[in-house]
């Protein structure tokens, strides 16, 4: 009921209201009339604004702007409105899952913060491993550039709906029709996906599924099956060889996915036995690097010694060639023979008689060390279907293409053919996590879901059944590729609840689903054993040598960099700053040349006077096909071989500075890695490498880097005199010859309270492949300042690795013997030698404990932690730079400019997307402060605040890094040198650890241990 | 008359002189126009002035990105041109301190404009410091000032904070030096000046000097303790700077011998400075008859002497370098390794300016002639710029270790910043030529009759310096404004 | 002398002066000052000045100038907030003084050198501002 009762504030209300509505009138000013003289044009040439007004919107306007000015720009943090179980704001969470994107696959963990991914760790539960590539997945997650937001037709918007029914119908038709479909994927090694294309091909019988992979490795697996019956890749457990006579196979790189893990596992020295690993290579590649012996041979000589090895061996007498290194062959011979079942032979040439060849070998070896039981599913590729299929198309038989995360179009050597065939085929559906060539040119675009948005599962060897669950919520309307398949073969369940009857129908038989999505994976029993058939490899080995003694010319083989594997991540800035190990190039690929050759064809390298390496262009021909690509001269590289990486030279829609490379694609005739009767000639033109170290030897200062052989090391007392080979520095005391590290200027301070962070980095253990520095980059939020910087020596890398080249003259006494005076000795000393050893030196901030940066910083902005670290205050430091050139290790690193919200460095760290990578335990530097390795005390520091609310000691080995758990060798060990436990307290002690540039007595909390390798003298 | 010196010595005052002519030649400049020559030269340096303050503000903008430093090259032109002026900035001083312990009355004519130098040259200098950091806003925090941080102070261990100290108290010292040196002179300008507008001016200036007998006794008590404290001090300074790197860990850096040699070499620039600027201000501010050959010889001496320390120097860092035998002495500045090197260029050219030119002062022609010396002053100038490139520069290219070792190649900022403060410099100095009393009359006065040419010609033939006595009419005297001009 | 007379004096000449000054203090006549555009040597005995003092407050300043620089090394380095900078023994003065000599070195030549001269005008009554 309403009441008319009237309520007032005051009397004058009651009694005269009128003076109360002038008062109510006054109390509100009447509004200025803006739009009469802001808004369109002529009414502001009409405007009635007197001037008493414009007066006041001056005076306004400037008041405003002014307030306005005095505040700084405000950005508004939503708070969770309700609060996520599973979440607590600060504290990061991790999720067990799997990386599969066709050619990379781990096992692997993600740590997320407020449900946003921002790191890739390796699975070790799961002997999950990491390369450079897998770390850097998250950050492709994020590229707002190339990742695709909705569904397409032709280029225009469409909701899934609508696309579903139009693909569902032009699929009926193309059913009824009987014309044939054809699903392009890439290697899935899903289970449960290939049961789903089964099913849709039920549902279509006219599908077919062809599986293309980039990087074929086909070959191998074509071998596998015509000897075993079985199309996949072996597994080689190198932990337990004792000789490894590799051909080629860079099986450190990206060799049937590489095997890293086990072979450092079989080079312990303290075991007392190393594997001898030799490598027969024309390209200097990472394994090269790491080998014992490295022998380098020509790919043509590489077959004709497998060859030589295999008749050595099985005693037959295929006719082949003498190559120049006959003899080694016939040591690797008796050594393998002499190894017998742990011995073991790989070859990496990409033809089915020489993978045929070497499997034949190692079937005499009757070697344990391949594995052909539980072998491996992550390349499945077949060139025939796809070269069958290309046929087709430009024959018109198909009517239907379905592609799903591959991009022939850049990636295939005959792209113009596939693309003709493609205008052939009446309907063409691009189901694509990122924008490419191949999705450009299909009627319908279907985004599908990065891997770290998606369920599924995976099996890259037949033990171990990984899973893959989401751990972030779509950030575009993406579907995955499974949920579309089983919509449009009618069935209604979602994918999750598909995988999830699946899993536990099939695999899990019993156990959890629920442990089995925790754990990430679910190691199975093999049930068949593969035998080896007995029809004789001999024919296959004489075509191979009739085939290779054609070879004339140039010989080109074609490789894969760690950093940018087959390009599918090529628009992803960490993956592209991150250096070449071997090269040290970053934002390039290049033609490797001999030094002979290139300077019989005049190419060359010269140091500008900004520090930078340019170098010429040449033109590479390959039966018909040209590229031009400039030239880095790359010593260890074969006589008559150059080597050109794949997966570079990615432009459509990629920023201008990350269109940076040469597309080798279209040299990778019939997915052979070696092309013969190359031509190459040199063109005009100077490039511009982005190289972040210049001088390639030690330069004779072997304090730094300190090598010895496996005997030395068993027989030798490391501080002997003469033959010592982990010398410390002495200095005279007293008058007497004593160890620099025992006197000290002045009292130390103590430094027995509380953790005591010490990180041990056995340069034995370090194959140098990378995983380290792109994990850092994550964990740390280093920015990526781009091509034209890194070239004037401003990567801001916290941890780098470093790659030395040995020289003829090695040392003084090398020099005395030689007599050369001491200038030729020092030029000696800096020029590398033809086919050099090499050597890596991971190098971030030493932590010194007598830290030459602190003592000279003015403002006390570096200064030294309780726990060690050397702790650098950013916003106290007023950018003197003195630290950087006092340091001797040369790890601090300056912020030139502004790298966050800056369009010069248009990155990452440049757009809305990117940013959601960031860590945000880790401050993101502003311009003019100087920057460096921390020993990652955000994570040092949670590890206690842990320990702490689970009111309980820090466990032994409990503190790590990112550097250190990233590593895929266990070459890098952090922990606290108080804790007696801990592995780096021995570590420490242990008879092969240094400091690099101990004769200057900083003290360093980062150890080094002597790189040993396995002569194989007695 | 002040202490006797014997009539063979040469004259430090030419011509016929009174204590009159001497006020008059002296407030000239000041009092008349300046000419066309001075305003050409005003011009050209306050354009590039200007151009060094664009780069400046350019980097101050961008970042320090927009010079040629890189990751192993943490310091090049910025430091070297620090070091190289405040080197210059040591002549000055050097000379109204030390030569007034020495009681060198030569320095009298030239003491003024080395001080005006010393202070100019330490104002570019001090410039460097503070715009090559990477957040020169923030500046001030190497001042030990109370902070809203609390306990938060500067770190004293750091030879950056030694030369903060350092730099500062010797501008200041040598400010307050030069200036109280002045007071009697602008008192002199001041009671000469018929414009109302210049009186102003200079009473302002001259603090109020009336020249009483007990402010005459304190101001030379004064001067004397000044040149006292001012000494060690001068010596003290580029000790420090040299510090900087003496302190550091770098091979070729880490170096006892730099405080001594640091020292000589910036008096060996400073005096090559003082040189190149009187050579030009004799004549633009016609001072001929006060600085003579004989100034100029005796500055050539000092030039010599220290340029020999300096080349002693450069011969045991190179000795040290090679007898060490250390592969990391191998690159020093001055070394094998640096004649052979990519900065073989500077490291002869260091040679060529600072070693070889200076000896021609051997020979009396040379030392004694306006032309040459101006000439190898310059060269010397330049020599003394590139030791400082060569040991930051080249010590910096070649780092512990070889993966470190890099290159420097300067942009058009590091040069324009360079040119500016050149520029900056010599719009001062003008300035001052201009505006200032370049000779410092007072004490040149008293000198007058033991080292002027004209009293020494009449004591030859016996004459007294005295004067008879001549009795003044007053009432002429008194429509003068002053009582103390005594002519 | 009550009933007394001034005589302002002009000379052209330091000797003269100088020689006036002797006879005039040898009559027993006061001088009540002597101004002169140069510093004119012996003058100040002449006219019995008593020498000057200011030579030692240079030096006491000096001394204070070491001790503030003592004082403010030891309580910004030592006391208040002891880092390990270096490794540089923070925890003690006397350790850790050799790199402090600089800092004391230079506020003694400070100390010394302004406040002599500030010391110097105020006696003589020189300052900005002040007429002559």
């Amino acid at each position: 009921m309403a009441s008319d009762k009237k309520y007032w504030k005051s009397v004058e209300e009651l009694t005269n209201s009128s003076f109360v509505e002038t008062l109510s009138k006054n109390e509100f000013v009447q509004e200025i009339a803006t739009d009469t003289f802001l808004g369109d044009k002529e009414t502001l040439a009409n405007s009635s604004t007197s001037r008493r007004d414009f007066l006041k919107y001056v005076g306004f306007t400037t008041a405003a702007a002014t307030l306005a000015a005095c505040e700084g720009p405000v950005k508004k943090s939503i708070p969770y409105v309700v609060k996520p179980n599973d979440i607590i704001a600060g504290v990061a969470d991790w999720y067990a899952t799997s990386m599969a994107d066709g050619y990379d696959f781990a096992n692997i963990l993600v740590k997320t913060r407020e449900g946003r991914p921002i790191q890739i760790m390796p699975n070790k539960d799961a002997n999950g491993t990491t390369s450079a590539r897998v770390q850097a997945a998250v950050l492709s997650l994020y590229d707002e550039k190339l990742r695709l937001k909705n569904p397409t037709k032709a280029g225009e918007k469409i909701s899934w709906i609508d696309a579903d029914k139009e693909i569902g119908a032009a699929l009926n038709k193309l059913k009824e029709a009987n014309t044939p479909v054809v699903l392009l994927t890439g290697t899935l090694a899903s289970p449960s996906t290939e049961r789903i294309i089964q099913e849709f091909i039920v549902a279509y019988p006219n599908v077919t599924h062809v599986i293309y992979d980039a990087i074929s490795e086909s070959a191998a697996a074509d071998a596998m099956l015509a000897m075993y019956g079985k199309r996949a890749l072996p597994k080689y457990h190198l932990d337990k060889a004792s000789v490894i006579v590799s051909f080629g196979a860079d099986f450190l790189g990206d060799f049937h996915g590489g095997f890293e893990k086990q072979y450092v596992a079989g080079r312990k020295p303290e075991t007392g036995s190393m594997s001898y690993h030799v490598q027969f290579e024309s390209n200097m590649s990472l394994t090269g690097a790491n080998a014992d012996k490295r022998i380098v041979a020509k790919p043509s000589d590489q077959i004709f010694a497998l060859i030589n090895l295999f008749n050595a061996i099985t005693g037959s007498n295929v006719p082949s060639q003498a190559t120049p290194v006959d003899a080694q062959v016939k040591q690797m011979a008796a050594a393998l023979k002499k190894a017998g079942s742990k011995g073991v032979v790989m070859t990496g040439i990409n033809e089915k008689n020489a993978q045929l060849v070497a499997l034949a070998i190692n079937n005499a070896l009757n070697s344990e060390i391949i594995d052909v039981n539980n072998t491996l599913n992550i390349r499945q590729g077949n060139e025939a279907d796809v070269n069958q299929l290309i046929k087709d198309m430009n024959a018109g038989k198909v009517g239907g293409l379905l592609t799903y995360n591959v991009n022939p179009l850049y990636s295939l050597p005959n792209a113009t053919e596939f693309a003709n065939g493609l205008k052939k085929v009446s309907l063409t559906v691009a189901l694509s996590t990122e924008n490419n060539e191949t999705v450009n040119t299909s009627n319908y675009v279907l985004p599908t879901s990065h891997f770290l948005e998606s369920w599924g599962d995976t099996q890259f060897d037949e033990m171990t059944y990984g899973l893959m669950q989401p751990t972030i919520q779509p950030l575009f309307s993406t579907r995955q590729l499974q949920d579309t398949l089983l919509g449009w073969s009618g069935n209604t369940t979602k994918y999750y609840e598909y995988l999830k009857g699946f899993a536990s129908t099939t695999i899990l038989n019993g156990s959890s689903w629920n442990t089995a999505l925790h754990n990430g994976f679910f190691t199975r029993e093999i049930t068949t054993a593969t035998i080896a058939s007995e029809n004789s490899v001999t024919d296959a080995a004489i075509q191979l040598s009739n085939i290779t003694k054609k070879a004339s010319g140039f010989e080109l083989q074609l490789y894969t960099k760690t950093g940018l594997g087959d390009g599918k991540q090529a628009n992803n800035p960490w993956l592209q700053e991150f250096p070449d190990p071997i090269t040290r190039a970053s934002w390039d690929n290049y033609l490797t040349m001999s030094i002979a050759d290139a300077k019989q064809l005049g190419f060359t390298n010269p140091v500008k006077d900004n520090g930078a390496i340019d170098g010429d262009y040449a033109k590479v021909s390959v039966n018909g096909k040209e590229v031009i690509v400039p030239v880095m001269i790359q010593p260890g590289q074969a006589k008559g071989s150059v080597g050109l990486s794949l997966g570079f030279g990615r432009t459509f829609g990629f920023k201008e500075e990350m269109q940076v490379g040469v597309n080798a694609y279209p040299l990778y005739v019939n997915a052979n890695n070696i092309q013969f009767g190359v031509t190459i000639e040199k063109v005009s033109g100077t490039h511009q490498f982005a190289c972040t170290q210049v001088q390639k030897t030690i330069a004779g200062r072997h304090d730094i880097l300190k090598v010895a052989s496996l005997k030395e090391y068993k027989s030798v007392d490391p501080k002997d005199h003469h033959h010592g080979w982990n010398k410390p520095s002495y200095v005279s005391y007293d008058h007497k010859e004593v160890e620099a590290n025992t006197i000290d200027l002045w009292d130390e301070h103590n430094r027995e309270l509380g953790h005591h962070f010490n990180l041990s980095i056995d340069l034995t253990s370090c194959t140098g492949c990378g995983a380290c520095v792109v994990a850092c980059h994550a964990e740390n939020n280093v920015p990526v300042v781009g091509k034209r910087e890194v070239r004037v020596g401003r990567d801001m890398h916290w941890l780098r690795i470093d790659r030395y080249y040995s020289s003829e003259v090695e040392t003084r006494e090398d020099a005395k013997e030689l007599g050369l005076s001491r200038a030729e000795m020092y030029e000696g000393l800096e020029t590398e030698a033809e086919n050099p050893e090499v050597t890596f030196q991971p190098m971030m901030c030493q932590h010194c404990n007598h830290a030459p940066c602190e003592t000279v910083c003015p403002v006390a902005a570096t200064t030294h932690g309780r726990q060690g670290q050397n702790q650098m205050t950013y916003n106290r430091c007023v950018g003197t730079r003195y630290c950087a050139n006092n340091c001797p290790y040369r790890v601090r690193r300056f912020n030139w400019f502004n790298y966050a919200n800056n369009n010069e460095f248009d990155f990452n760290m440049n757009n809305e997307y990117g940013k959601m990578v960031l860590n945000p335990d880790v401050v993101v530097r502003s311009r003019g402060v100087m920057e460096k390795c921390s020993m990652c005390i955000q994570m040092t520091q949670a590890t206690i605040l842990k320990a702490k609310k689970e009111g309980r000691a820090v466990n032994t080995d409990e503190f790590e890094t990112a550097c250190s758990s990233a590593c895929t060798t266990g070459a890098l060990v952090f922990g606290d040198v108080n804790n007696r436990q801990d592995k780096v307290t021995a570590l420490a002690k242990d008879k092969r650890a240094y400091n690099v540039l101990d004769y200057l007595q900083t003290k360093p909390n980062v150890i080094y241990q002597v790189k040993i390798k396995n002569t194989n003298e007695a | 008359m002040s202490h006797y010196e014997a009539p063979i010595r040469e004259p430090l005052i030419l011509g016929d002189k009174s204590y009159h002519d001497i006020t008059e030649d002296i407030a000239k400049p000041i009092e008349g126009k300046a000419n066309k020559n001075w305003y050409m030269a005003f011009y050209i340096s306050l354009a590039a002035m200007l151009w060094g303050f664009g780069c400046i503000f350019y980097t101050v903008g961008t970042g320090i990105g927009v010079w040629g430093l890189s990751k192993n090259i943490g310091w090049a032109w910025d430091i070297t041109n620090f070091v190289w002026w405040v080197g210059i900035g040591h002549a000055g001083t050097l000379i109204s301190a030390v030569l007034l312990l020495f009681r060198q009355k030569w320095r009298m004519a030239i003491n003024r404009s080395a001080e005006a130098m010393t202070i100019f040259a330490v104002f570019q200098a001090g410039l460097f410091p503070i715009i090559h950091m990477g957040r020169p806003w923030n500046a001030f925090w190497v001042l030990p000032i109370p902070n809203q941080f609390g306990s938060l102070w500067v770190n004293f261990n750091s030879p950056l904070l030694w030369d903060v100290f350092a730099i500062s108290t010797y501008l200041s010292v040598s400010l307050v030096f030069w200036w109280t040196g002045l007071l009697p002179d602008f008192a002199m300008i001041r009671d000469r000046a018929v414009k109302p507008f210049q009186k102003k001016i200079y009473s302002l200036l001259s603090f109020g000097w009336s020249g009483r007998a007990k402010d005459w006794q304190r101001f030379e008590e004064v001067s004397l303790v000044l040149a006292g404290l001012a000494t060690p001090l001068v010596l003290s300074v580029h000790t420090i700077v040299s510090m900087d790197f003496a302190t550091s860990i770098n091979p070729g850096w880490h170096s006892t011998i730099f405080p001594p040699y640091f020292v000589a070499g910036a008096i060996f620039s400073g005096f090559a400075m003082v040189q190149t600027l009187l050579g030009i201000m004799r004549k633009v501010t016609n001072m001929e008859e006060y600085i003579t050959r004989l100034h100029v010889e005796y500055m050539n001496i000092v030039i010599i002497l220290t340029g020999g320390i300096v080349a002693v120097a450069y011969a045991t860092e190179f000795f040290i370098a090679w007898y060490t035998g250390s592969p990391y002495e191998y690159y020093t500045y001055l070394s094998v390794g640096a004649a052979t090197g990519p900065y073989a260029w500077a490291f002869y050219s260091l040679l060529l300016f600072n070693i070889a030119i200076p000896q021609l002062l051997w020979f009396k022609k040379i030392r004694r002639s306006f032309i040459a010396s101006f000439i190898i002053s310059i060269a010397i100038n330049i020599g003394m710029w590139f030791e400082r490139f060569d040991i930051i520069a080249i010590v910096l290219s070649k780092g512990h270790l070889p993966s470190t070792w890099w290159r420097f190649e300067p942009t058009f900022v590091d040069v324009g910043i360079f040119i500016g403060t050149i520029g900056f410099f010599f719009v001062l100095f003008l300035l001052y030529a201009r505006t200032f009393p370049v000779i410092a009359q007072a004490e040149v006065k008293t000198i007058l009759k033991s080292s002027g040419e004209f009293y020494k010609k009449r004591s030859e033939q016996g004459i007294p310096t005295k004067p008879a006595i001549v009795v003044l009419d007053v009432e002429k005297r008194s429509d003068k404004s002053d009582k103390n001009d005594t002519e | 002398m009550g009933s007394s007379k001034v005589i302002h004096a002009f000379y052209n000449d330091d000797e003269v002066l100088l020689d006036a000054v002797k006879t005039v203090k040898a009559a027993h006549h006061h001088i009540e000052e002597v101004f002169c555009p140069f510093p004119v040597h012996g003058l100040d005995k002449a006219m019995g000045l008593a020498p000057t003092r200011i030579a030692i407050t240079a030096f006491m300043y000096g001394i204070t100038g070491l001790s503030v620089a003592i004082w403010m090394t030891n309580y910004m380095m030592i006391q208040d907030w002891p880092q390990d900078i270096g490794g540089k023994p923070s925890f003690s003065w006397f350790e850790n003084m050799p790199a402090f000599v600089p800092i004391m070195f230079e506020l003694t030549v400070f100390f010394a050198a302004h406040l002599m001269v500030i010391t110097f005008y105020m006696r003589s009554k020189i300052w900005p501002f002040r007429k002559a």
